[in-house]
């Protein structure tokens, strides 16, 4: 065994030992470090200091004063809950119902529905979010006046978003886009020749559906569970943006007061000691998470021949489910856009009849600040893209094509971020690099570190797409005389490309969604985008938001789309 | 060319160890096709990859061209892109993002000793032309058919002249028809360019065909290796005689001296002559054997022929027709009977017939039911 381990640190002083020793350092570096900083930062008393300065104890004082702080039980703890339930509820029933829709039945326009329904994904959540607010805002919202207008009734109301209720509705909805590409992926991996054994055993559809196709579809469906609670808590946008004037205090906002106190210095101890069980329950959900995923693959099967499912005729119901459809497609995709352009056209409150004016759109996007949060919101994207690809591509080769025992502790790490709220990878980065020496807190460049710890999505996908690569491929350039570096170089990569730059592309405009870690680690240097429509929105510039909210949103649908003309052609030959 | 000595390896931790290579030794000379036959699980493809330098064995040697480039206890082991070995894989691996010709290339581009442009597309053609895929140069990859990809390999494995070429399975992915075609012009190949070849496959008929020397390995270590007519014809222990070809195994006693290379055995209550492999081998009176017959060489007919030696009264019980060839089993008194005659016999279910195993046929094997380690 020691000999084994000689033997690797002999490989590893080699050039490809090089490159993956420092892949995993930058992973345990991003991931683990700020965390485990803000661990130990938990346990020091910090009232009026920073964690590590001289003379500051050691203390159990943050969990005491936090874990018997009577608003964590009587607000904050009952809104976090009522939110997550409510909200996770709507996003699951939503997600399964219209999958089934899409994939199990025969609603018409299922492939224009497929693009429709995930494409809110691409939208910022803190645009969603003041969208909402311009259409069910209690005095001016259009859904009110509309619904005031058509009942002939008086004052605010009758919707109100600055409720529990408006949140969860909000919420919900937000999340519908990923729900639903799982559970038709779930639906889609499933041998439809199980549901045809069914139905040869003389078994009616309803009873094929519960007896057959619901168990096995429930592991796949715990682990979107798992996923969209864990999304659910540490959702910050919204109960930042709609929650917030409502009056509701849930976990991530109440870490996000924590640290930016009216006064005084943030109690950095007692921001950890609220963070720490979050962290711990984020272990917990990674777990379950991964059983329920391995069970969901043992039951998935790949049918190589064509899938030909057998299709519930709605008959009769056919159209009214493509209406519902539709109308949820309304009120997600075409209202918030339609009110963002009008209200960037038309000042608030405006008479009808007043002159739409560009004026707001050319003010915004000519104002330096603007030009600074564009700027920084694209070199935090795209260097952080480009180290995330980089730990991606080294952490699932060595995972898929070596047998080291280091491998399952580096997937772990890789995946890990994913549970641990960004509001508190936003804490734990924003802390650790205020007590390091390095200057970069406040930078742009204390950005491009948070952002890059989401590496989980990107080193699964390059991991499914090296699982197809035959390792004899890699065999074959060994045994024909070339070096590990010229195997990477002329196969590897030529073959990974079309993978790396699809992640890369997924990681481009997730970063341009980016609002919670940017408010975090907010300074005026490296304002991004997502902040800075905020900062207008707040300070009441709503014409200006809203303009550049629609600017946004064109920006990205403009990415999507070149992205989907130009490479995904390619990606089909691959 | 090759010698491989005392080869082990085992994979996994203490406890679930598994022992795929268990001690395997055998030479390849310069010019000569060698065979690891055996079923799946037996640890062909381990020494193979062993020999290729893409696994490290924890115990024995390998030489190659008369270099050291394999030995654990003298922490020797030289990696697969120095050693002179072309090997074809048994997914062919072609790579999908280059031409034919950029696929065969690519020996030459990568390596130390770099070859002129002019040179280097000389040698490709060449290589292809023996492949009978120059006409195929610019085609992509992702187009071939199977038998096309395995030529590519094949010349992709031939281009830089190693001084061994290893074949992983090499026609397992093909069709029946291609199958016999390939297996012709893979050995008439390989013979013309009197390089040294390294079969592993577990179909026992390409082992006889294409090699002049079979290894049949079983559970990690080689039971026997001879030529193809020996493993065949004269198969020392049972688990070889029943893996190439196909045999019937009789349990008996020996009943009388060896007399003529003859000896008699007792077999329930029949007496069969059978013949002592030479050299003759002591077998004691009273000793248990084990018998193996093939089935085509026994003769079966309606009436029970002149001469007597080894005629048995038989009811054939079943019939499996194949075209070439007429699978019977019968049954006598003392067991079952598998014949393999022509189909003009006309043989069917319930006939009285009478089998007659000549003496020659009837071989003697080892006792022991375990292989010989």
């Amino acid at each position: 065994m020691f000999g084994a381990a000689l033997r690797e640190l002999r490989n590893a002083a080699s050039l490809q030992g090089l490159v993956l020793l420092g892949a995993g350092a930058l992973v345990v570096w991003l991931v683990s470090v700020p965390l485990l900083f803000l661990l130990a930062t938990a346990f020091r008393d910090t009232t009026d200091a920073l964690p590590f300065e001289p003379g500051v104890a050691w203390t159990l004082g943050n969990f005491a004063r936090v874990y018997l702080n009577p608003v964590l039980y009587r607000q904050v703890l009952p809104d976090t809950l009522a939110y997550t339930v409510g909200a996770v509820a709507i996003t699951m029933a939503l997600g399964i119902f219209f999958a089934w829709l899409v994939e199990r039945t025969n609603v018409p326009l299922r492939n224009l529905l497929f693009i429709a329904i995930v494409s809110p994904v691409i939208v910022p959540t803190v645009v969603v979010a003041i969208a909402w607010i311009y259409l069910l805002g209690p005095s001016k919202g259009w859904v009110n006046l509309l619904l005031r207008w058509l009942l002939g009734l008086e004052g605010p109301g009758p919707l109100d978003v600055f409720s529990v209720y408006g949140a969860i509705i909000v919420q919900g909805l937000a999340l519908v886009p990923l729900s639903f590409l799982f559970m038709s992926a779930a639906f889609r991996s499933m041998d439809p020749a199980l549901e045809d054994a069914s139905a040869l055993c003389r078994a009616r559809p309803l009873t094929t559906f519960f007896r057959v196709t619901l168990p096995i579809l429930l592991p796949a469906t715990l682990a979107l569970l798992i996923v969209v609670t864990t999304l659910t808590l540490e959702g910050f946008e919204i109960p930042m943006v709609v929650g917030v004037p409502a009056r509701l205090q849930i976990l991530s906002t109440w870490i996000f007061f924590a640290i930016n106190p009216p006064a005084g210095l943030p109690n950095y101890g007692q921001v950890a000691a609220i963070a720490v069980p979050f962290v711990l329950l984020g272990a917990l959900l990674l777990l379950l998470y991964n059983r329920a995923t391995r069970v969901a693959e043992r039951y998935a099967v790949v049918t190589g021949r064509g899938y030909r499912p057998r299709r519930v005729d709605l008959g009769r119901w056919r159209y009214p489910a493509l209406a519902v459809v539709l109308a949820y497609l309304l009120l997600v995709l075409v209202l918030p856009a339609a009110v963002m352009l009008v209200s960037a056209l038309l000042p608030a409150g405006a008479a009808p009849g007043t002159a739409a004016s560009i004026q707001a759109f050319t003010n915004v996007l000519s104002s330096p600040t603007t030009l600074l949060a564009l700027g920084n919101t694209v070199l935090a994207g795209a260097l952080s893209a480009t180290i995330v690809v980089f730990i991606a591509c080294s952490v699932a080769w060595v995972v898929v094509r070596t047998r080291l025992p280091a491998r399952y502790l580096l997937d772990f790490l890789t995946f890990a971020p994913l549970t641990i709220p960004a509001v508190i990878t936003g804490v734990a980065v924003g802390l650790l690099y205020l007590v390091m020496p390095i200057g970069i807190y406040g930078t742009v460049w204390i950005l491009v570190l948070a952002y890059a710890t989401r590496m989980a999505v990107a080193t699964r996908i390059m991991r499914a797409s090296l699982i197809q690569l035959h390792r004899e491929l890699e065999e074959a350039s060994q045994v024909s005389g070339a070096r590990w570096q010229t195997t990477v170089w002329r196969i590897l990569l030529p073959l990974l490309a079309p993978a790396a730059i699809l992640s890369w592309l997924l990681l481009f405009i997730v970063s341009f969604r980016e609002f919670t870690l940017g408010m975090l680690l907010y300074r005026p240097d490296n304002i991004v985008l997502g902040v800075h429509i905020w900062r207008l929105y707040e300070r009441g510039s709503i014409q200006e938001a809203s303009a550049l909210g629609f600017a946004m949103i064109l920006i990205v649908l403009a990415i999507g789309f070149l992205a989907r003309r130009f490479l995904v052609p390619r990606l089909g030959e691959a | 060319m090759l010698i491989v000595r005392e080869l082990r390896k085992t994979y996994g931790a203490e406890a679930g160890a598994v022992a795929a290579v268990r001690g395997v030794s055998f030479v390849i000379e310069q010019g000569q096709s060698f065979t690891l036959l055996g079923p799946s699980g037996c640890g062909k493809t381990t020494t193979l990859r062993c020999i290729a330098g893409l696994e490290r064995p924890q115990g024995g040697e390998i030489h190659l061209d008369g270099r050291l480039v394999d030995s654990a206890a003298r922490g020797v082991h030289v990696p697969p892109y120095e050693r002179p070995i072309g090997m074809v894989f048994q997914s062919y691996a072609i790579w999908p993002h280059m031409s034919v010709f950029e696929n065969v290339a690519y020996p030459l581009r990568v390596a130390r000793r770099r070859l002129a442009r002019g040179e280097i597309e000389a040698r490709v053609m060449e290589t292809l032309k023996l492949v009978k895929m120059d006409a195929l140069a610019g085609r992509p990859a992702p187009q071939l058919s199977g038998g096309q990809q395995q030529r590519v390999a094949l010349a992709r494995a031939l281009v830089s002249k190693p001084k061994l070429l290893l074949l992983d399975e090499p026609l397992s992915n093909l069709d029946a028809k291609l199958r016999e075609e390939m297996r012709l012009e893979l050995s008439a190949l390989v013979r013309s360019l009197g390089t040294a070849t390294l079969y592993v496959t577990h179909d026992q008929s390409e082992a006889l065909a294409m090699s002049q020397r079979v290894a049949v390995m079983d559970r990690g270590a080689i039971v026997q290796e001879g030529s193809p007519e020996e493993i065949y014809a004269q198969p020392l222990h049972p688990f070889v005689a029943g893996f190439v070809g196909t045999a019937n195994f009789f349990d008996g006693t020996i009943d009388s001296e060896p007399a003529d290379g003859m000896v008699v055995v007792q077999v329930g209550a029949a007496r069969l002559t059978c013949s002592l492999p030479a050299p003759a081998q002591r077998h004691a009176p009273g000793s248990s054997v084990t018998l193996m017959v093939r089935p085509e060489d026994i003769e079966i007919g309606p009436q029970a022929p002149a001469d007597g030696a080894n005629v048995f009264a038989a009811t054939v019980e079943e019939v499996t027709y194949l075209g070439a060839a007429l699978d019977c089993r019968t049954r006598t008194a003392w067991g079952p009977l598998a014949v393999r005659t022509q189909p003009a016999r006309k043989l069917i279910p319930g006939a009285q017939v009478f089998v007659k195993i000549p003496p020659e046929a009837c071989h003697i094997l080892k006792a022991s039911a375990e292989p010989p380690f």
